[in-house]
Parts: structure tokens; sequence; C-alpha cells
């Protein structure tokens, strides 16, 4: 024991304040909560006024009508989570769909996730790096559907694992107001390592998250956001590289820098989360689902293929030109022949459950003489697969 | 899970001793405290099942503490309103003089590890920085203080 324990042992022995007791706590509580509305509700008079200024001086000025709304509401945030909720639908549109990011996975509602119909879940830990940029792209799409207090618990992501001591904030004592939907996050750890070589754990899956969580994601991995059972994320859905040195306020200030990787990761994150999103809104959409990037961002979930993915009109096999046609037709036909093989090696799944493949090779031969309606001097592309099946399945049909 | 009622008689006493001696502030200190603590109430549901509430709590009150210390420096700007001078009572006077020549963080870690009784880990997280951090920051506290922050048993 220090000296300095042993001296303010007398402090706490004889406290310096009294304590109030649990009552007051409530009453403190309720008077918060009250200040807040007023604060709130002042603040939105005074935007109107501003707004109706502003609109009265410049009539040319475009209007949008989720901005008062908005501004309002996130006056209590600090300025980088402003930031995640300012960035403007030009800046979507500029972002679009990077092909570094991934699509959303489109799942099928069930009667056993029924409860978590019309509910955003965010199930991550603050230890996770990969949680770290999800939690950010979450932020910049739901600022855009409701708003975010108490958003003040920073954190670093672990120091010993992958993207080490990314800046994020953790979503423990966050609240989302929207009148589109709920948000229920839970962040499983924090980034505190416990004595058993993991880290302490926060706070624990309602009965219906976990349902959903089982369903929709069998690896159990993080982070992991399911959209009211339509569209879910697994993992981060970018890299989250684009963090790494970075401070949250350079974070928020890249958000509306259209060209900088972290707005190419988060805000393109962003595009898909919103478009899904508005899948879930009933009755009247909000502006944001009548954007251009969120229009192209719907036909991609649909498709669930990323329209600026390498290769993407690869999932087509081309057609082969006729005989006679210039060597150039040729070579370009060659050319896509071998995106298409490598797209459908890279997605390829074994149909037989019971064999699993170990290597996939896609392999070009020019060929000599003519083959089948392809002439001499062009390279032909063919698949090979290395893999095996259970004893029990050989003689069934392989792969 | 602990109740709140029970968490809340054991911890108060100490949050406030710990916070005060990093402040230097009684006011600020209670504010804090009372304000996180009111907080925790409310939701003590989720935050009573955490590993460490009253790492939750302390980080809590210092973001609160931190939030009143700047509304206060603006309204001495804006009003030129007097910040009074800490008037600290007896033996947290005598305390305070000692580890007044620490910096805001040094003493935040060196309270919450010597007064909070929290570990190196649990201190990361409450301040937002890493366990490295809080090493290299207790070691430099101690380079300047002393006997006072060792340990007894050390030689």
């Amino acid at each position: 024991m220090s000296q300095l324990t042993r001296l303010s042992q007398a402090l706490i022995d004889e406290p310096l304040a009294p304590r109030p007791n649990v009552d007051e706590l409530w009453t403190r509580s309720r008077r918060r909560h009250q200040r807040r509305r007023s604060a709130t509700a002042g603040l939105l008079a005074l935007v109107v006024i501003g707004a109706f200024s502003i609109v009265k001086i410049e009539d040319s000025s475009p209007s949008s009508p989720n901005s008062s709304k908005n501004i309002a509401a996130s006056v209590q945030l600090a300025s980088y989570y402003r930031a995640a909720g300012a960035v403007s639908n030009s800046t979507f549109d500029a972002v679009g769909l990077p092909s570094n990011v991934a699509v959303p996975t489109k799942v099928t509602p069930s009667i056993s996730t029924v409860a978590t119909n019309g509910v955003v879940s965010y199930v991550g830990a603050e230890y996770c790096p990969y949680c770290a940029i999800q939690r950010w792209a979450l932020l910049v799409a739901l600022s855009k559907f409701g708003s975010f207090t108490n958003l003040d618990n920073q954190v670093l992501s672990s120091s010993s694992d992958a993207y080490p001591g990314l800046a994020s904030w953790s979503f423990v004592g966050a609240k989302y107001t929207s009148t589109y939907f709920t948000f229920d996050p839970t962040e499983l750890s924090s980034s505190t390592p416990s004595t058993n070589g993991g880290y302490q754990s926060l706070e624990k899956m309602s009965a219906a998250q976990q349902r959903a969580f089982d369903k929709y994601n069998p690896q159990a991995g993080l982070p992991f956001v399911d959209m009211g059972n339509h569209y879910v994320t697994l993992g981060a859905s970018a890299s989250p590289s684009v963090l790494e040195g970075l401070t949250l306020g350079d974070i928020g200030g890249d958000l509306s820098n259209a060209t900088s990787p972290v707005a190419q990761a988060i805000d393109g994150t962003a595009n898909y989360l919103i478009a899904a999103l508005c899948t879930m809104v009933q009755g009247t959409t909000p502006a944001i689902c009548a954007t251009l990037a969120t229009h192209v961002a719907s036909k991609a979930l649909d498709s669930g293929v990323s329209p600026t993915a390498k290769n993407s009109s690869a999932t087509v096999a081309p057609t082969q030109p006729p005989t006679n046609a210039p060597m150039s037709v040729w070579k370009k036909w060659s050319d896509e022949m071998h995106a298409f093989l490598l797209a459908g090696a890279a997605n390829f799944r074994a149909p037989n459950s019971a064999c699993t493949i170990s290597r996939i090779d896609v392999t070009g031969r020019k060929l000599t003489e003519p083959l089948l309606g392809v002439p001499a001097g062009v390279t032909e592309w063919a698949l090979s697969f290395t893999g095996k099946c259970s004893p029990q399945n050989q003689g069934n049909g392989g792969l | 899970m602990e109740s709140f009622d029970a968490w809340y008689s054991r911890e108060h006493d100490r949050m406030i001793a710990t916070l005060v001696l990093s402040t230097g502030d009684v006011e600020l200190a209670v504010e804090g405290v009372d304000e996180a603590c009111s907080r925790a109430l409310e939701r003590w549901t989720r935050v009573g099942a955490m590993e460490s509430p009253t790492g939750w709590v302390y980080r809590v009150a210092i973001n609160h503490a931190r939030r009143v210390a700047r509304r206060r420096g603006m309204e001495h700007m804006v009003f030129r309103k007097q910040t009074p001078i800490p008037d600290l009572p007896g033996p947290v006077g005598d305390l305070w003089e000692l580890v007044e020549s620490l910096s805001e963080r040094q003493r935040q870690v060196v309270m919450l590890r010597h007064v909070a009784d929290m570990k190196e880990s649990e201190i990361g997280a409450v301040l937002g920085i890493s366990r490295g951090t809080v090493s290299s920051t207790l070691h430099d506290a101690h380079q300047r203080l002393g006997r006072l922050l060792n340990d007894d048993d050390e030689p």
C-alpha cells in the first residue's frame, strides 16, 4: 500500500461530501431529461427561425426537410460525430459504391427472428478493429434516419490485434431516436484484456438479437449488423486500414471529402447501409432514400454484386465470335473468358457438402491449331479443381 | 448482478476522494460523481452487468467534470466571472499540495491507481488510453513524487 493510499483513506472514511440518496439521483436524472428536452426545443426553434430567415434572404438556396431536425438533435454530440451526420447527399453521390466495399448480404426473414423485424441490430466489441470502422459507417447511415445521444465513450481498438489502436467509440450507453426503426447495439467485450487471455465482457445480446445472430451469422464473426432481417453485414464492409493513425477528429473531417480513403470506405459502406435501411421504412420515405447513390446501391443489394467490383461484367460468359472474326475480337473474347472463369472460381462452392476444394486454377493454353471454332493463336482458358470428398460419398457424383 | 444500492454505498465516497484529488476541486468532483451515478442508476441493468461498473462511472464522471470545467472557463471568459480558487479542507488540502505539481493526466492516473485502487488495464479503459501509456505515466509520476507513491514493500 502506498502512502498516498493510506493518506487518502481518511477522505474515504470521512467523506468530503454527503452521499445523495437514490431518490435524489432519480430527481437529478429527471431534471437532466427536462433540460435536454428544453434545450432541444429551444434550439429547434432557433434553427427554424434561422432557416426561415435564410430562406427569406436567399430564395434560391436549396432546402432539406430533415436538416433542422438533424442539426437540433445532434448538438449534444462532439464535432466529429456531428461530422458523420453532416455528410451531404452530393458527397454520398460522389463516393458512390467503391469496388473495395462489400455488398450487404440479403437474408430471408423467418418466424424465429420475427422479434427483430423493424430493428437494426449491431453486435460488436470495443477491442475489435473491424467494429471500429463499421461503427462509423453505421453512424453515418443511421444519422440520416434519426439522431444519437451519449456517444461520448471513446475507445481504442485492441493494441495487440490487427490494425491496433484504431480511434473509435463505444455504443455502450448510446441512445438513438428514429421514427423509422429501433437501433439495438450490443458491445460484447471491452478493449481491456481479462485475466483469462480474452477481453473483459461488457454486454449480452437480448434473446431476440441472439436468435438473429445465430441464424444469419453462423461463423459468429464480429461485427454483425442486421437490418430488419432483410440485409446483414458480416465483418467490416471495408478495410479498417484507412483509420490507422487517425484521430476521431481526422476521421470526422475526412468524411465529407469524397476522394479521401476514409470517405471512400465509410461513406461507401454507408451508401449500402442507407439503401438497406430504406427497405425498412414504412410510410413516407426520407429524402435520403431518393438520392442517386441510394438508388444504385438498392440495385446492387438486389443483385448482390457491386456495380464497380472488378470483373463485374464477368458474371455472364462471353459469346463466342464467328470463326472469321478478326484476331482483335478473339483476343477480347479470350480476355473476357479469362475474367469470367476467374470470377466463377472465386465464387465457387462445392455443391456437395461432403466435398472440400483445396485449390482452383484457371489455366491458359495458346491454341496451335483451330479447335471447336476457335482459331489458332487464341488463348483458351480452363478451370481445374483439386479437392477431396469423404469416403462414403465417393462414386456419388463427386463435386 | 450486484444491486445498485449496494454498489453505490460502497463506491461513492472513494469516487469522490479520487476525483477531488484529480481535479483539486470538491464542487467539480461532487458534480461529476453525482451525475455519473445518476446516469448509472438510470441504466443499471446494462452498467451493472459490465465487468467494471465502477470503471464506467469513473469515465462518465471524468468526462462530465471536464465539460463543467470547460463551461466554467467559458463563463469566466464571457462574463468575467471569477473562478473560485480551490479551497480544500484539512488533509485533502495537504495531499493536494503534494500532487498539484503533476500534470492533469498524471494526477488522474495516479489517483485511479492509488486511491480508486484500479488495475492499469482498467485505468486505460477509463481514460481511453493504452495500458502502456498508463504504465509510463505512472512511472513518470513515481519519479516525481518518489516515496509518496512507492509501495511499502518495495525496496
